[in-house]
């Protein structure tokens, strides 16, 4: 294994760039901030509800988990959410942040609705409405001239915006970095979704026997990044680590996973090889578990692969927030960041019972010392994220 | 930033699904010998998704939104035509799509370029794609990195950190 | 039944089977110009998921109908599914 041998050699050569979360930003269906949306996954709330409007318009499914009164021009929804979560992170980070500071922003659509207003004929032009558009907005906002990344991986798009802020926290690229996913409500997502059959009925209900399908949510959730020397330096306090982003790709299908879960159970390996860790040192999975029956059978396999029989805790958050795609694995993140500092799993709205070899999830608050944390995201086209975090020990 | 090894015109006013189906017959020299988990992708387009998004909605308004088509849906997604290239060669490593111009362009060489010094994958193809629209051409770009060229890209990110 | 309504019904499943048909080949031109209507979509055919929803997409916007997913696991041939659609229209 020199391979590994090598890898772990390059890991301890960066020991000396620890990088870690100083700030969280959070605007979701479930609450305002980290604090919130976790406070309201601990009492097993969920945001998912039907709404009037999607029903009056004719969708087959019109429940969702969305955002009241979000302020601003709706074709900026996304732009919004991205800079009230950005501002937020910031303003807990307590950093001045320089004018060199990275922004690295992931989402599916970007600002889907200016794309479907242009499809009805409203004179838009759609590329003042990509992704791009997004992170240009939160640069502006804090008068930023760093390295600017849109992250374009749908559904694990949080996931790789903050693998590809480490990245550039740890070689020196940046000092600091805002990072994170968002996604606005999207009727065009309803659509899709729906008429892809991967919509459940009523509710999303992960790694549940009973799932039928995933449920539509939003949000946005950001991240300031930094050295763990530069945070100790200026008196910040360290929320979480951020240690490796393992990925791979299914190279299946366009939208279905690969049913033996092998390329999801990679991205987990991967993330785990390069911090030179063994799968039983895993303390908690926050699992992708979007409710659909393909995608939560295949994460099981993955789960299963690696772990064996001897599971971490595994938890999923889309029965409470719904399935935000781009901001999904960011708003988990948030999650799983909280879950460390208050060293317990959230409860798994909508699992009951598992498949007969599936895996079971949290139905209840689980305290326990939590140390090392997967963020499991994948998306069409195969892709898959795995996200390590480790609780911070100065 | 040296020649791309493949550097192809696409065809105007064509959905993304269309114009991918155009090119990949001619990239199966570039990816010859690189498929499997070692092979990592990295593509940069300035408007991924922006035509089959407007088109399927388009679509989606005249039929109905209970009675849509899903079948333009998932390229609505702008990581469908990087999703695309790894299902027809075997590419199961690391699979990346930024939107811009410039900056996505050099964030996809800076990843191609640390994933190969870092060991993680062996092989490593930058692509850049501008979708064509309206009586405009696009332009699809790949290059294959090597191991070696790494050096030189470690020396050019230093300078740019220098300068 | 009258043999002439019997003859009736054939034909106009022959007709529904036709259009399913040739629904399905628009989704995978790769399909032969023509096979038995009892051929097994996922099995014989090599049609996934996705081919599946689509063509049941193609039939609600086709016979003016809406289809519940819970619908979906029954349209295993080109005959299933033309019985559920001579069913529904005649009801």
């Amino acid at each position: 294994m020199r391979e590994n041998a090598g890898m772990t050699g390059d890991r301890i050569g960066e020991v000396a760039h620890r990088v870690v979360i100083t700030g969280i930003g959070v605007c979701s269906p479930l609450g305002g901030s980290a604090t919130e949306m976790f406070r309201n996954l601990m009492h097993s709330e969920t945001a998912l509800r039907n709404w009037s409007d999607l029903e009056t318009e004719g969708y087959r499914c019109s429940i969702a988990a969305r955002i009241e009164d979000v302020p601003g021009n709706p074709l900026r929804r996304g732009g919004t959410l991205a800079l009230l979560a950005a501002r937020q992170a910031v303003h807990m980070s307590r950093a001045n942040l320089p004018i060199n500071t990275g922004v690295y922003i992931g989402s599916t659509l970007g600002e889907s609705l200016a794309f479907e207003r242009a499809a009805e004929g409203e004179s838009l032009d759609v590329r003042e409405y990509g992704i791009p558009s997004i992170t240009d907005a939160v640069r502006q906002d804090f008068a930023f001239s760093g390295p600017a990344q849109s992250l374009a991986t749908a559904c694990a798009a949080g996931n790789y915006a903050v693998g590809a802020a480490m990245e550039d926290v740890r070689s020196g690229r940046v000092p600091f970095a805002i990072a994170g996913g968002v996604e606005p409500f999207s009727r065009l997502s309803m659509v899709g979704f729906t008429r892809s059959r991967a919509m459940a009925s009523d509710t999303c209900r992960p790694f549940d026997m009973r799932r039928s399908g995933m449920m539509l949510g939003e949000g946005a959730a950001m991240f300031v990044l930094e050295t763990a020397e530069r945070a100790v330096a200026r008196d910040a306090t360290p929320l979480a680590e951020v240690v490796a982003l393992g990925l791979s790709c299914d190279a299946y299908h366009p939208t279905a996973p690969r049913p033996d879960g092998s390329g999801m159970k990679r991205a987990m390996q991967a993330a785990i090889d390069e911090a030179g860790l063994s799968p039983g040192m895993i303390d908690w999975v926050n699992a992708h578990g979007s409710g659909t029956r393909a995608s939560d059978a295949a994460e099981a396999c993955a789960l299963r692969g690696l772990f064996g029989n001897e599971l971490p805790i595994v938890s999923g958050s889309k029965g409470s927030l719904g399935h935000a795609l781009g901001a999904s694995s960011a708003l988990e993140l948030a999650v799983c960041v909280q879950g460390l500092l208050e060293q317990t799993v959230p409860p798994t709205v909508g699992h009951q019972t598992p498949d007969t070899d599936g895996v079971p999830c949290t139905r209840e608050p689980v305290r326990r010392p939590l140390r090392w944390i997967l963020n499991n995201a994948f998306a069409f086209g195969g892709l898959n994220s795995s996200l390590l975090l480790r609780r911070y020990d100065s | 930033m040296r020649p791309a090894d493949i550097d192809v015109v696409l065809p105007s006013n064509a959905l993304e699904r269309d114009a991918m189906e155009s090119v990949v017959d001619r990239l199966t020299a570039l990816f010859e010998g690189a498929t499997g988990v070692r092979g990592g992708l990295y593509l940069a387009s300035t408007d991924a998704g922006n035509a089959t998004t407007q088109r399927f909605w388009h679509d989606a308004m005249a039929a109905g939104v209970a009675l849509a088509n899903p079948e333009l849906f998932p390229w609505c997604l702008a990581n469908a035509p990087c999703a695309a290239l790894a299902r027809r060669f075997g590419i199961a490593g690391p699979n990346f799509t930024w939107l811009g111009g410039e900056d996505a362009l050099q964030a996809a060489w800076h990843a191609a370029e640390s994933a190969l010094a870092r060991n993680r994958v062996d092989n490593a193809f930058v692509v850049f794609v501008e979708f064509g629209k309206l009586d405009l051409p696009g332009r699809f770009q790949s290059w294959r990195l090597q191991k070696q060229e790494i050096r030189r890209g470690e020396e050019r990110s230093a300078a740019a950190l220098l300068s | 039944m009258k043999i002439n309504e019997t003859t009736e019904t054939v034909r106009i499943t022959d007709d529904v089977i036709n259009q399913l048909r040739s629904l399905l080949t628009q989704i995978q031109p790769r399909l032969p110009q023509t096979w038995p209507s009892g051929s097994l979509f996922q099995s014989e055919l090599g049609l996934d998921s996705l081919d599946l929803v689509e063509l049941v997409a193609r039939v609600e916007q086709r016979y003016g109908m809406l289809i519940a997913d819970s619908e979906l696991p029954r349209f295993v041939s080109l005959d299933a599914m033309a019985d559920y659609i001579c069913a529904r229209t005649q009801a």
